[in-house]
């Protein structure tokens, strides 16, 4: 039996039920009691009685009453299909739409039998629809689909107005949860393949307890919370709130908000996210009062290419630009939030777009912002507390209090400043840019709070008095605000606001970088130019090499603490960079007298270098002090007239000097490496001139070159020297003259001042830093202040005068270049090597040497001594490098000094025993420790080659020519 | 021939239609068999589709408003009590009740097993007894117990046990399914009475008469509208007088038999049947006849007026 669509099974009276009432004859007159007439076929009639059921009542027994006959419980227990208190299928209705093909109506009604077929399948069903006694299969729900086929889409959820239909679950959301498909099932609904939904996912046809067949309620978002719970209970994103109380009244809709106020599961007007509404319009519902204005810039419309690319855009509206319902990443709702978390939770969503890429560049954060957070009790900058009616701080939760409300915030957030959904009335136009409070102009909006900084606007550091239009052109009439010219709130590179790039490291004092972006080399400010050659900035110098203790730390000026520095060493942590800031000072205080160049009171003196640097102040007692009266003509004559405003200035300027050290004027080229230290230079420029010549270039310690490595003082040494500068390879110590000399002098401890590093000179000293081991001469025959008077002083008194070493040599001025030799000798014709000249200068006086004379010297050398040396060779007899003395340290012409037994081969000078200076003092004066290299005869030289007789030889070798005829081997 | 033909056609025809005008005034002239009860009261107590009821000592009656896994208590008084079992005897959507010695005894379906409860509705023991097969759930409709014996329906086996009490030990297990003669197609609710066990057979739309061994005697198999006849007959109960009153859901009403079957008659008055919105248990106390109504979600207490 077939029946066609939506027909009406009462007007055709099945086979079955003609045969009925040909066998029940009138017990039953009308056969349109029994459209499921095989139930009641074998029905006999037997006239025992009248008839308990009249024909109306038989219409309701074919309606839901047959059926809960054995399911009452007698059969099946399904009593909550007739449970008023629940729902389900809705049955003698007229169906809304045309049904298909093969689903009977009963008297123009849906009835059980509209679905259900309670004996055996329609011819071509499958077995498996006999189960729930459906007419036809009903997998996938198929069935249901045939009559709501409005309600089930398949294809692309994007293109749906309908909840995803057998779509499997999106791993991505919790609806992959097995737990919550179980839960589903628990509650008497199905859940399709790999999660996917289904009509009776959510509905049940029969015993459901919600409306509309739902297998639980959805007034609390129960139902849509099983499979969406991660939208409802997420601990890691925000969600629109559920069960707030609901402005916006919708019949059938939850009174509270729920999923479905905003949210259509079937035929939703917004297809893919199923929204009730397009647009704002949605939100607007509810949040009416927080409506854009047409020119509002947080408009979707007025958002660049890339960040409106950005946006999920599903549902449109200006309102998802900023918030998105779900799966939000901050308070608010918001699409992004960025910035520490410590962040009241209005400025992370700000930062959410302008601390990214998103936004336009010139409406990006960072890396440097305005300090956001709790308002401090006492804050660096004097900031006072905003006024609460122009620019609000927020409360804990990032709200801005209601204006005039007696809550006050304690926040500084975004919010303060710039207004959102909460424009204040009458607001100018052109604040709207910006989305500012208040105007900004003349820094009004930064001095709100910054109140102490309001004298800048008397400065030249107010961009409104900038005179110069190429200079007033960079700071636009829209921007005019003077704090504009230094500080950039958002987007600055460095702390304190200050604009980037930098010249400086901005890490290391971002004020100085600031100063330096403006006033730096390459900048417009020419006649404040900092220059190539500026005042140091940077780490306070420690007692180290390079200060000596000469600079003090200002009490009046202020370092600026940097957390880098600090990284590097303790010591300079504790006090700080010296910056711009520690002589300037671009905010004067009120009804203070503003000084020039924004100086601090403490650098405005004539001596104000002296704060810092009080021990150059000695420079006055030294012969450097080119203020002295005798001295300006001079200098004046030499370098034209000096600048004399203030005490350091004929030599030095702070800004824009001409070279290292602050010098004031250029430096010359450098001629040859003796000059090719900038600071060596600077002497030089003086001292190789007349009337100040006190360098012969030829005949002086060398300069501007490397250090041989006997000479490189120990670490602990060098802490006597000055500065000893490093080659171009960086790697090498380089003497230069600041090494020895401080050319502002030195108060030494007994209150001499000298214009030498170190302890002094008396005892070499400082030349000993170097030359260590010529020591031992301080108290030797050779120091020649230990001559008493009337004996012979070949020096001339200059030992007593400048120490011990100013008895032979000289420094910068020698006579003979080679050894710094101070005094000039001539070589005798024919007579051995030059350095041997040295020595007889004073060994062949007769007068003053008694006992040291010298009468002869020359000892047989060249091819004679070197046989003789390589037939003890062969011997293994020759004699060590060391007695053989320094080995050829020079070459005159003709001359090998290796195999030249002068002087020196068996004499140091220096060293008046052979003895280390440590083991050597006290030592008596004997012939043995005559400044011979050994300490005996037995260990010289002179016993290799003679032998037994070099004592003899030794003792007669000065005296007698014959000696030296009589050599044994010879 | 034709003419006799003719007449002959003529009297059949007028035989059948006077034989129908007979018939059909008959049918028109014939009138209810009434036994007259008259309502003492009804038990509401929002319940919900109760299937069952029984009477205890001193008229307390008992109703199983098993949808709600719960106990209607109602005393004579008319006092309402509600019990609800928790614990091991929480109940799942029982079908049948009973109450012997003070005790009461629920088929509790849903859980596939008897409870013993006390007065208080407090669990004193779980019942559960062997299904006639392994693989075939023991799902027990209703519960008699008279004396020694006890009768379980287990609609999942089509069957009856008969047991000891009060050890329930089972003793006998009868019935398979089928539709014609000793079989049974989903036997619901049963009762005790003189001379045996009496069970609805519900889908066989008849009544089945057993002894207390299990013993087949007597069935009322008339499927029909009519009195005497059963579609969905439901509950059984047995009466002090040997009336046998069963009630049929699908009629809504209940009829009454002797033990024998002879029909006497259908609950009612004034010559009209009284109709229930779905009748389903019935239980008996002196002349009290409690009547289930699942549509109505109550239970009628009728008093028995005439034999």
């Amino acid at each position: 039996m077939f029946i066609r669509a939506g027909e009406d099974m009462a007007g055709k009276a099945s086979i079955g039920c003609t045969i009925f009432i040909l066998l029940l004859a009138a017990s039953i007159a009308d056969a349109r009691l029994w459209p499921w007439p095989e139930d009641f076929a074998e029905v006999k009639a037997r006239r025992l009685g009248d008839r308990f059921i009249t024909e109306e009542e038989g219409d309701s027994l074919v309606k839901q009453d047959l059926c809960f006959d054995c399911h009452d419980g007698s059969v099946l227990d399904n009593r909550e299909l007739w449970d008023p208190g629940l729902h389900g299928h809705r049955v003698d209705v007229v169906p809304k739409q045309a049904l298909p093909q093969g689903i009977p109506l009963l008297e123009g009604r849906l009835y059980c039998g509209s679905c259900h077929l309670p004996h055996g399948d329609l011819p071509g069903a499958r077995s498996e629809v006999k189960k729930p006694y459906l007419r036809y299969e009903n997998t996938n729900d198929v069935f249901c689909v045939a009559c709501h086929q409005e309600r089930a889409t398949p294809g692309p959820q994007e293109a749906s107005r309908n909840h995803s239909f057998l779509k499997k679950a999106r791993t991505d959301t919790a609806t992959a949860d097995p737990e919550a498909w179980k839960r589903i099932q628990n509650l008497g609904g199905r859940v399709g393949k790999e999660g996917a939904t289904r009509c009776q996912s959510c509905h049940r046809p029969h015993g459901a307890p919600s409306r509309s067949a739902l297998i639980t309620f959805v007034d609390k978002s129960q139902l849509c919370s099983i499979c969406h719970h991660d939208i409802k209970d997420s601990s890691t994103t925000v969600n629109h709130p559920l069960h707030q109380e609901n402005p916006w009244k919708v019949e059938n809709r939850p009174l509270t908000v729920e999923c479905l106020t905003c949210h259509r599961v079937h035929e939703a007007p917004v297809p893919g996210i199923l929204l009730a509404e397009q647009g704002e319009g949605l939100c607007l519902h509810c949040h009416a009062k927080n409506k854009l204005p047409a020119n509002d810039i947080h408009r979707e419309e007025s958002f660049t290419k890339q960040a409106r690319a950005s946006l999920d855009t599903r549902g449109g509206g200006n309102c998802r630009a900023c918030h998105i319902p779900h799966r939000a990443q901050g308070k608010f709702l918001a699409v992004a939030v960025a910035g520490a978390s410590g962040l009241d939770p209005d400025s992370r969503f700000c930062a959410g777009c302008h601390g990214s890429e998103k936004g336009r560049a010139e409406n990006q954060i960072g890396p440097y912002y305005h300090y956001l957070g709790p308002w401090p009790k006492e804050t660096s900058s004097g900031a006072i507390l905003p006024p609460a009616e122009r620019l609000p701080l927020l409360t804990y939760t990032g709200v801005v209090p209601e204006t005039g409300g007696k809550e006050r915030g304690t926040n500084l957030g975004c919010r303060t400043c710039h207004f959102m959904h909460d424009r204040p009335e009458a607001l100018p136009a052109d604040l709207l840019l910006k989305n500012l409070r208040q105007t900004a102009l003349e820094g009004d909006l930064c001095l709100a709070c910054h109140k102490d900084r309001q004298t800048i606007l008397e400065t030249t550091h107010n961009p409104l008095r900038i005179e110069k239009p190429e200079i007033r052109a960079r700071f636009p009439v829209k921007d005019r605000n003077t704090c504009s010219l230094c500080h950039v709130v958002h987007k600055a590179g460095t702390q304190n606001l200050f604009p980037g790039p930098l010249v400086l490291d901005p890490e290391t004092d971002p004020r100085s970088a600031a100063c330096l972006s403006c006033h730096g080399p390459g900048t417009q400010k020419a006649e404040t130019l900092v220059g190539n050659f500026s005042h140091p900035l940077g780490p306070w110098p420690t007692d180290t090499e390079d200060s000596q203790g000469l600079y003090r730390l200002p009490e009046d000026l202020p370092l600026v603490p940097s957390p880098s520095v600090e990284s590097r060493t303790a010591s300079s942590a504790s006090k700080g960079s010296v910056s711009c800031f520690t002589c300037h000072r671009l905010h004067p205080v009120k009804d203070e007298e503003r000084p020039a160049k924004y100086l601090r009171p403490a650098c405005t003196g004539r001596d104000a270098c002296t704060v810092c640097h009080a021990a150059q102040r000695v420079l006055r007692s030294t012969k450097h002090y080119i203020r002295a009266p005798a001295m300006v003509s001079e200098i004046d004559r030499f370098f034209g007239k000096m600048d004399e405003s203030q005490e350091c200035s004929p030599c030095h300027r702070v800004h824009n000097a001409r070279g290292p050290g602050l010098w004031f004027t250029e430096l010359p080229e450098a001629k040859n490496t003796f000059e090719q230290d900038e600071r060596s230079r600077r002497c030089l420029g003086c001292h190789l001139k007349e009337p100040f010549k006190r360098i012969r270039e030829e005949n002086g310690h060398p300069i501007g070159t490397r250090m041989k490595t006997q000479y490189l003082p120990s670490a602990e040494a060098r802490l006597q020297l000055g500065r000893i500068a490093r080659d171009e390879a960086g790697v090498r110590d380089v003497v230069v003259c600041a090494t020895c000399h401080l050319n502002h002098g030195k108060q030494n401890p007994d209150g001499t001042i000298t214009l030498f590093a170190g302890g002094g000179l008396p005892d070499g000293e400082l030349c000993m830093v170097c030359h260590r081991e010529k020591g031992q001469i301080v108290g030797s025959p050779h120091d020649f202040r230990t001559r008493k008077e009337g004996e012979f002083r070949p020096d001339e008194g200059r030992s007593l005068k400048s120490g011990v070493c100013a008895g032979c040599h000289a420094n910068h001025n020698a006579r003979i270049g080679q050894g710094l030799i101070a005094f000039a000798f001539s070589r005798p014709k024919g007579e051995g090597n030059p350095e041997d000249m040295f020595c007889l200068y004073c060994h062949r006086n007769p007068a003053v040497m008694r006992g040291r004379r010298i009468k002869f010297y020359v000892h047989p050398s060249g091819t004679k001594v070197k046989e003789k040396l390589k037939a003890l060779k062969e011997k293994a007899a020759a004699p060590s490098q060391e007695r053989l003395g320094e080995p050829a340290r020079t070459t005159v012409a003709g001359y090998e000094a290796l195999y030249h037994i002068d002087c020196r081969t068996c004499h140091d000078n220096h060293r008046w025993t052979g003895l280390p200076i440590s083991e050597a003092k006290e030592l008596p004066r004997t012939e043995m420790a005559s400044f011979l290299r050994g300490s005996d005869v037995a260990k010289t030289l002179c016993s290799n080659c003679h032998g037994a007789e070099a004592l003899y030889r030794y003792r007669m070798y000065h005296q007698d020519r014959a000696w030296r005829l009589k050599i044994p081997n010879e | 021939m034709s003419l006799k033909k003719g007449r002959r056609k003529s009297a059949v025809w007028i035989t059948a239609f006077s034989i129908s005008l007979v018939l059909l005034a008959a049918r028109e002239a014939s009138a209810f068999q009434i036994v007259a009860a008259a309502q003492v009261a009804v038990v509401e107590a929002e319940m919900r589709m109760p299937t069952d009821a029984a009477f205890g000592d001193s008229g307390v009656l008992y109703v199983l408003d098993g949808y709600q896994n719960r106990i209607v208590v109602r005393s004579p008084s008319g006092r309402i009590r509600i019990l609800t079992p928790e614990a091991t005897c929480r109940l799942d959507r029982p079908l049948g009740i009973t109450v012997n010695q003070g005790k009461i005894y629920v088929a509790d379906t849903g859980n596939h097993r008897i409870c013993e409860l006390d007065g208080e509705g407090r669990c004193l023991r779980s019942i559960t007894l062997r299904s006639k097969e392994p693989e075939v759930p023991f799902l027990p409709t209703d519960i008699a117990i008279e004396g020694a014996s006890v009768v379980v329906v287990d609609r999942g086996g089509n069957c009856i046990h008969l047991c000891l009490y009060p050890s329930f030990e089972q003793d006998k297990t009868f019935g398979n399914w089928g539709e014609k003669g000793g079989v049974l197609n989903n036997p619901y609710l049963v009762a005790f009475g003189r001379g045996g066990i009496f069970l609805t057979d519900m889908m066989n739309g008849r009544l089945v008469h057993l002894t207390e061994g299990g013993m087949f005697l007597n069935d009322l198999r008339e499927r029909g509208v009519r009195e005497g006849q059963f579609i969905r007959p439901k509950g059984v109960a047995v009466g002090s007088g040997n009336q046998v009153f069963v009630s049929d859901s699908t009629l809504g009403v209940v009829q009454v038999f002797d033990t024998e079957f002879q029909y006497r008659g259908t609950l009612g008055s004034d010559g009209k049947p009284r109709r229930f919105q779905h009748p389903a248990g019935l239980a008996v106390y002196e002349n009290l006849l409690a009547v289930v109504e699942q549509r109505r979600n109550a239970v009628t207490v009728l008093k028995i007026q005439s034999p």
